[in-house]
C-alpha cells in the first residue's frame, strides 16, 4: 500500500495526468539527405492528443470522419508550403513524392503519425553550398526535429550544421569535393536518372528537356555559336556580309534540325542501351564541339557544311546522356518514351530560343555592328569552351560553369536587349543610308569582316 | 556461468534431439574450440530451449516466429529506394510476397525451419505494408523487421509479436525471466527490472492502456541454434529489447530503455531508473573544460529521440565534441557511459563490442541539450547524444506534457550492425 502511495505521489507530482506518449505538442521530424543536384527529405509529424483534434480538423476538411486521398495531398501540400527552402539563397520548390496518414481514431489517440516525403531539384553550383530549411508548419503548438544524414556521395561533405533554439530553422554547409561531378552535364544526368526511374509519364519528361535547355549553359553557347555566322555568307576564308533573308532562315533551320536528328538518335541509341562512352570523354567533346563552333563563327572553317558539322556535333551531344540511360529499372518502351519527350522537349525549346533570337542576328547581321558582336560572342565561347574543356580534363576550378550560368540566368533580358539594339542600330543605318545616296540594297560592303 | 554449463549441455542435447538435427550439428560442436562467447551462446539456447519447452504447443505457436534476415532494417517508413535511390532497385514489391509466404513459414513445423533469406527481406511486412513503395500506414509507430516488432508506444496500441507475460504460468514466466537473466549481464537484468518496475508502477495508477509487468512480451524468432541466426525480442512499453543471437554473435542493437515515473518506490525501497545513464553523463560534462563543453553543448533544443523506432539504417551527421579531443580520463569515463547500454547484454558479447567502440572512440561524438547541473536523486531534464562509427546512444527526457525528469525515452542502435545484420546477412 506504502509502495503504492508513494508511486501515486510520485506521479501526481508531475501535476498533469500521466500519458505515455506526446501530449500537448505536435512534433515534427525531419531529416534531410543532400546528392548531387537533389534533395530528398522525409517528415513525420506526430499530433499530440491535445493537439490532435486541430490536425484532424485540418486534414479533414469535409470533416465527414475519414482523411481521403484529395485530403492528404492537400494536407501535405500545405505542409510543404509552409516550408521555406533554399540552397546558396536560391529557393527551392518541393516536389511531394509520397504522405501515408494514419487512421483519424488513432491519430486522435495521439498514436498517428502522418509521413511526408519529398525532394527537390539543386542548380548547380560551387563547391560550397549552404542548404536552408525553415518549418513554419504550426509555429504555436509544434516541436521541431532537424537533422540531415550523413551523404551517401562520398564527394560531399558536411562543414556546418546551424539551427535556431527550437529548430525551426536549419542551415547546412557543405562542400562538394570534386568539381567534375559537380559539372552541369553530371547533375542533368543524375536528374535524368532519376526521373527515369520514376517513370513520370511523358509531358513530365517534356518539361524536363524544356528546362535542360533553358538552363543548359553549354548547350545555349554551342546553339549560339553555332547561329552567329548563319546569316552571313563565307567568302574565302572571311565572313562577308549578310545573305538574304530567306538565305539565312533556311541556313539556321538546317543547322538546328541537323543538330536535332544527330542529338536524337545517339539518345535513342542510349535509351536502347547500344552506346555508351565514357561521361568524361564525352563532356570534353562537347566542350571541344563548342570550341570549334567559336572558332568557325570568327573564320569559317567548313563554310557550307554547317549542317553535317552540326549533325556530327548533335551525335556527341546525345551521348552525354546517352551514357547513363542504358541500366535503368524501367522497361524499354517506357525509356524510349521518356527519352522521347525529354528530347521533345530540348527541341522545342531550342526552337524557342531560335526564334527568339533570329530576328536580332538577322537584323543585327545588317548593321556594321555585327563584326564586334559576332567577334564578341565566339570570343566568349571560346574561352568558355576551353575553360570547360581544361576543367573536365584535369578538373581545375569550375569559375567558367559559375560565370557562364550568371550571363545565361539573364536569357531572357539579354535577348529581349539584343533585338531592342539591333533595331535601334538598324534604324540609326537605314536613316543614315536614306540621307546619304538613296540605295535599294543594303551596303554589305561595309560589313566585311575580317 | 559453469554452474549452468551442464544444465546448458544436457539442454541443448535435448533440444537437438528432438529437432532431428543431433547428427549434423552435434559434429559441428565437437569440433570447435569453445570460446567464452560459444559457451554463452548454448547457455542462452538452453534456457531459450527450456522456455519453449514449458509452454503449451498453442502457446508454442503464439511465441514463435520465423526468423527473416533482412537486408536492410525495414521499419514504419517509406521506403528509399522507391524514391529514385540507386541501391535496392525498385522498393515497391512487398505487399505482394509478404503474408502469403511467410505466415505459412510460420513456425508449422520446427524441422523445416528456414534459413534466413537476405534476399527476399522486403516481402515480410505482411499486413503492415502500405501501397507500393512505401511503408505501413502512417499510424504505425513503432519499427518492424522481419515479424518482430518493438516501439516506444504501450503494448495495447502497437502490439509486439509473441506472448505477454500475463499470459504464463508463474512457471513459464519463471522461464522466461530466467532465460533474459542468462542473456543478459546482472546489471542489464537488473536494468530492465527496474524499467519493468517503473511501467508496473504506472499502470497502478490506472492508466488506459497495458503497461505493466503483465503486458511485456516476449518472442522467439527463428530456431534456437548455437550456429544459425535468431532473434530474441522482449518488450513493453518502455522497453524494446531486440536480441539477434548469430553463432558466437550476441547483439542487442536496436534497443530502447524509457522510464515512467523515473523515480518510484518498490517495497519500501526508492528506485531510480536509468539513473547511471543520467548521472554519469552529468559527470562526463563537468570534467570537460570551457572549451571543450562549448564544443559539446548545442544551442538548440532536443525534445525527441531523433533515430526513434522507424529510424533503422539511418546515420544522421554526428555533432558535438569529438572523442578524440579529450583527454584519457574523459575517454574512459565517456566508455563508461556507454556501457550502461553496451553492457545490457551478457559480458561475453559485451566486451567485443566495447572493445569494437573503443577502437572507433577517436570517431564518437558527444552532445548535449539543456542545463549542464540536475537535480541530486532525479534525473536531469538534458537530452544527451553519443554517435561514433558502429554506435548511436541518445537520451531524451520527455517533456510530453509532464515533467521530463521523471520521464525518459534512450536509444541505443548500431547503424553498421543494427539487428545483427552484419552476422546473419553475408551468406548471400
Amino acid at each position: 500500500m506504502k509502495t503504492r502511495l508513494s508511486t501515486l505521489i510520485a506521479i501526481l507530482s508531475l501535476g498533469l495526468p500521466v500519458f505515455a506518449h506526446r501530449l500537448d505538442e505536435y512534433l515534427q521530424a525531419m531529416i534531410v539527405s543532400v546528392e548531387q543536384g537533389r534533395i530528398q527529405v522525409s517528415m513525420r509529424l506526430i499530433p499530440g492528443v491535445a493537439v490532435s483534434s486541430a490536425v484532424i480538423a485540418a486534414v479533414d476538411s469535409n470533416g465527414d470522419g475519414a482523411f481521403s486521398e484529395a485530403e492528404q495531398q492537400t494536407y501535405a501540400q500545405e505542409v510543404l508550403g509552409d516550408l521555406r527552402l533554399s540552397v546558396d539563397g536560391h529557393a527551392l520548390k518541393p516536389r511531394l513524392r509520397g504522405v501515408s496518414f494514419p487512421a483519424p481514431a488513432d491519430m486522435k489517440e495521439g498514436l498517428g503519425e502522418i509521413h511526408i516525403e519529398f525532394d527537390a531539384d539543386l542548380r548547380a553550383g560551387g563547391p560550397h553550398r549552404t542548404l536552408v530549411i525553415e518549418n513554419h508548419h504550426e509555429p504555436r503548438m509544434s516541436v521541431y526535429l532537424m537533422n540531415s544524414l550523413v551523404p551517401q556521395d562520398p564527394n560531399i561533405r558536411v562543414t556546418a550544421q546551424n539551427r535556431n533554439q527550437n529548430q525551426s530553422y536549419f542551415r547546412l554547409d557543405y562542400a562538394q569535393a570534386d568539381p567534375q561531378q559537380n559539372s552541369f552535364l553530371s547533375l542533368w544526368r543524375s536528374r535524368l536518372v532519376t526521373r527515369l526511374a520514376a517513370f513520370e509519364g511523358v509531358p513530365s519528361m517534356f518539361r524536363l528537356g524544356m528546362r535542360h535547355i533553358a538552363e543548359g549553359t553549354d548547350h545555349l553557347l554551342f546553339l549560339i555559336a553555332l547561329l552567329l555566322p548563319a546569316p552571313l555568307l563565307a567568302v574565302r576564308s572571311h565572313w562577308a556580309g549578310a545573305g538574304s533573308i530567306r538565305q539565312s532562315v533556311v541556313q539556321v533551320v538546317r543547322v538546328v534540325s541537323a543538330f536535332t536528328i544527330g542529338h536524337s538518335a545517339t539518345l535513342a541509341l542510349g535509351a536502347w542501351g547500344l552506346v555508351s562512352l565514357p561521361s568524361r570523354v564525352v563532356e570534353v567533346l562537347i566542350a571541344f564541339s563548342i570550341l570549334v563552333s567559336a572558332v568557325h563563327a570568327l573564320r569559317p572553317l567548313f563554310p557550307g557544311r554547317e549542317p553535317a558539322i552540326a549533325a556530327g556535333f548533335g551525335l556527341v551531344h546525345g551521348l552525354a546522356f546517352a551514357t547513363t540511360l542504358g541500366n535503368l529499372g524501367v522497361g524499354p518502351w517506357q525509356r524510349v518514351a521518356s527519352i522521347l519527350g525529354f528530347n521533345l522537349g530540348i527541341e522545342t525549346m531550342q526552337l524557342v530560343v531560335v526564334i527568339s533570337i533570329l530576328p536580332s542576328l538577322i537584323i543585327l547581321s545588317r548593321t556594321a555592328a555585327y563584326t564586334v558582336f559576332r567577334l564578341g560572342g565566339a570570343l566568349l565561347a571560346g574561352f568558355a569552351s576551353l575553360g570547360w574543356i581544361i576543367e573536365r580534363l584535369f578538373g581545375g576550378p569550375d569559375f567558367v560553369d559559375g560565370f557562364v550560368d550568371c550571363i545565361a540566368q539573364r536569357g531572357v533580358w539579354i535577348a529581349i536587349s539584343l533585338l531592342v539594339i539591333s533595331i535601334v542600330l538598324w534604324l540609326r543605318r537605314h536613316a543614315q543610308s536614306n540621307r546619304g545616296i538613296f540605295s535599294e540594297q543594303p551596303s554589305d560592303q561595309t560589313l566585311e569582316g575580317i | 556461468m559453469s554452474k549452468l554449463a551442464p544444465l546448458a549441455l544436457v539442454s541443448v542435447l535435448v533440444c537437438l534431439a528432438s529437432f532431428g538435427f543431433f547428427g549434423k550439428t552435434g559434429k559441428a560442436a565437437s569440433t570447435a574450440t569453445p570460446t567464452p562467447a560459444d559457451a554463452q551462446t548454448q547457455n542462452v539456447v538452453a534456457a531459450t530451449t527450456a522456455f519453449l519447452n514449458s509452454l503449451t504447443t498453442t502457446q508454442h505457436e503464439r511465441v514463435q516466429f520465423a526468423f527473416t534476415a533482412e537486408k536492410t532494417a525495414t521499419a514504419a517508413k517509406f521506403s528509399r529506394a522507391a524514391m529514385g535511390g540507386k541501391q535496392g532497385g525498385p522498393g515497391g514489391g512487398g505487399p505482394a510476397n509478404g503474408p502469403g509466404n511467410d505466415s505459412a513459414m510460420r513456425r508449422a513445423n520446427p524441422a523445416q525451419q528456414p534459413r534466413p533469406r537476405p534476399g527476399n527481406g522486403r516481402g515480410t511486412e505482411g499486413g503492415h505494408r502500405g501501397g507500393p513503395g512505401m511503408g505501413p500506414p502512417g499510424g504505425f509507430v513503432g519499427e518492424q523487421y522481419g515479424q518482430a516488432v518493438w516501439s516506444n508506444y504501450p503494448v495495447s496500441d502497437v502490439p509486439r509479436p509473441g506472448l505477454a507475460l500475463g499470459n504464463l504460468s508463474i512457471a513459464q514466466r519463471d522461464a522466461a525471466m530466467h532465460l533474459l537473466q542468462v542473456a543478459l549481464s546482472s546489471k542489464g537484468y537488473q536494468k530492465i527490472l527496474d524499467i519493468m518496475g517503473s511501467d508496473e508502477a504506472l499502470s497502478k495508477t490506472g492508466t488506459p492502456y497495458c503497461s505493466g509487468t503483465a503486458c511485456y512480451t516476449i518472442g522467439i524468432f527463428g530456431q534456437p541454434s548455437t550456429t544459425k541466426p535468431w532473434m530474441l525480442e522482449f518488450g513493453g512499453h518502455h522497453l524494446g529489447l531486440n536480441l539477434t543471437m548469430a553463432g558466437e554473435h550476441g547483439v542487442i542493437t536496436p534497443t530502447l530503455t524509457g522510464a515512467q515515473p523515473a523515480v518510484y518506490t518498490s517495497n519500501g525501497k526508492t528506485v531510480r531508473v536509468l539513473a547511471e545513464e543520467n548521472d554519469k553523463a552529468f559527470a562526463l560534462l563537468n570534467a570537460l573544460d570551457e572549451s571543450e563543453r562549448k564544443q559539446a553543448i548545442l544551442n538548440y533544443r532536443v525534445d525527441d529521440l531523433v533515430t526513434g523506432p522507424g529510424h533503422a539504417g539511418e546515420t544522421i551527421q554526428p555533432e558535438g565534441l569529438k572523442a578524440a579531443a579529450m583527454n584519457e580520463k574523459q575517454r574512459a569515463m565517456l566508455l563508461d557511459v556507454i556501457s550502461e547500454w553496451a553492457g545490457i547484454i551478457n559480458d561475453a558479447y559485451a566486451t567485443p563490442r566495447m572493445a569494437e567502440i573503443k577502437a572507433g572512440l577517436d570517431e564518437t561524438y558527444f552532445a548535449w541539450s539543456g542545463p549542464t547541473t540536475h537535480e541530486p536523486g532525479r534525473n536531469g531534464t538534458s537530452y544527451y547524444r553519443i554517435q561514433g562509427p558502429k554506435l548511436m546512444i541518445e537520451f531524451s527526457p520527455q517533456g510530453v506534457g509532464g515533467d521530463p525528469t521523471m520521464h525518459v525515452h534512450t536509444m541505443y542502435r548500431d547503424p553498421t550492425n543494427d539487428y545483427g545484420r552484419a552476422f546473419t546477412n553475408n551468406s548471400n
